[in-house]
C-alpha cells in the first residue's frame, strides 16, 4: 500500500474492514458486550497491514479475519436494532439512518 | 438515560458536531483522529474530575468498561497520550492525500507513515466507550449534525450526503452489497 493506491480508493479491502471495525467499535460499547478476540483481532489487522507494505496480502490472516467478522456483524446489526430502539424513547427522527444500506444490516437474518 | 445531562455553550455544541461529522464522515483511516479530539473536548468541557465521579457512577449497559476506566484513568491517560501521538503523525500524512499534495511525499514518508498505522489499533475500545459516555451523557444525544460538518466526503470529490429525512425504501437485496 502507498499513499496514492491509498487516495485512489484501490485498497477496497483494507478500508472496508477498518470502517466495518469502525461500526464494530461502537457496536460493542452501545451493547456493553465483551470480546475476548480483540488482541487476536488487532494482531490479524497488524499482519495485514504489514503485508500489504511488503506488497503481498496475508492470505491466511485475512481468511481468518473475515470468519471472525460474520460473527461481528451480528452484533453490528444488533446495535442498531438498540440505537433505534433508543431513539423511539427519545422521540429522536433517525433521518439519514434509514438508506438501504442500514437497513440492510437491520434486517439481516442472523443464525442463532 | 441518564437524568442530569451536561449542557454546554452553543458554541460547544457545534464544536462537537463537527468533530462527529469528521469522524463520521472520514473515508480515510484519520477517522480516529477527530474521535479523539471530540474526547479531548469533552474531557476539558465536563471537567476531569467531573467526569471520573460521573464514570464511576454510570449505569448504561457499558457500565463495566466506564467504572474500569475510571479506576484505572492514570493508565488510561498514558495510554491516550501515546495513541494521541501516532495518530497527530499519521493524520499529517492524511492531511496530504486530502490536499492532493503528492510532491512532498517519498518512499521514506510513506515508510514512516506504515510505521505509525500499523500500530495504531482497528479495536480501541477506551476512546469509543468514553466517546458514547458523553454523548449519552449530554445534550449531544438529540441533536442532529448538520450537513455542513460532513466536510470530509465532501470535500473528497465524494458527492454531498442527502440531507432531509427520507421514507424507508424497499430493500433491494441484489444492489445492497458490495458498494464498499
Amino acid at each position: 500500500m502507498n499513499l496514492h493506491e491509498e487516495f485512489d480508493f484501490r485498497n477496497y479491502e483494507l478500508r472496508s474492514i477498518w470502517h466495518f471495525y469502525k461500526c464494530y467499535n461502537l457496536a460493542i460499547v452501545i451493547l456493553g458486550k465483551e470480546d475476548p478476540n480483540i488482541r487476536h483481532k488487532n494482531h490479524l489487522w497488524k499482519r495485514i497491514v504489514e503485508s500489504q507494505i511488503e506488497g503481498e496480502i496475508n492470505v491466511k490472516a485475512y481468511t481468518q479475519l473475515k470468519n471472525l467478522m460474520r460473527n461481528d456483524f451480528a452484533v453490528i446489526s444488533e446495535a442498531i436494532k438498540e440505537i433505534s430502539r433508543e431513539n423511539e424513547e427519545l422521540g429522536y427522527d433517525e433521518g439519514d439512518l434509514w438508506t438501504p444500506n442500514a437497513l440492510a444490516v437491520q434486517f439481516m437474518e442472523v443464525e442463532d | 438515560m441518564p437524568k442530569n445531562l451536561i449542557s454546554s455553550p452553543p458554541s460547544i455544541y457545534q464544536l462537537y458536531l463537527r468533530k462527529l461529522g469528521a469522524f463520521g464522515s472520514s473515508i480515510f483511516g484519520n477517522d480516529l483522529y477527530f474521535l479523539k479530539e471530540f474526547v479531548d473536548l469533552g474531557i476539558q468541557d465536563f471537567g476531569e474530575e467531573r467526569v471520573i465521579e460521573m464514570l464511576k457512577n454510570d449505569n448504561s449497559p457499558n457500565s463495566k468498561r466506564c467504572k474500569e476506566i475510571a479506576e484505572n484513568w492514570d493508565d488510561v491517560k498514558r495510554d491516550f497520550r501515546i495513541f494521541d501521538i501516532r495518530l497527530t503523525r499519521a493524520k499529517g500524512f492524511y492531511d496530504k492525500i486530502e490536499k492532493k499534495d503528492f510532491s512532498k511525499i517519498n518512499d521514506k514518508d510513506v515508510e514512516e507513515f506504515m510505521g505509525y498505522s500499523k500500530r495504531i489499533s482497528f479495536i480501541k475500545e477506551d476512546i469509543y466507550t468514553l466517546a458514547i459516555f458523553l454523548i449519552r451523557n449530554s445534550p449531544l444525544q438529540k441533536q442532529t449534525i448538520p450537513s455542513e460538518a460532513w466536510k470530509v466526503l465532501e470535500h473528497s470529490g465524494l458527492k454531498k450526503l442527502e440531507s432531509g429525512n427520507k421514507t424507508p425504501q424497499p430493500l433491494n437485496t441484489e444492489s445492497s452489497g458490495g458498494e464498499n
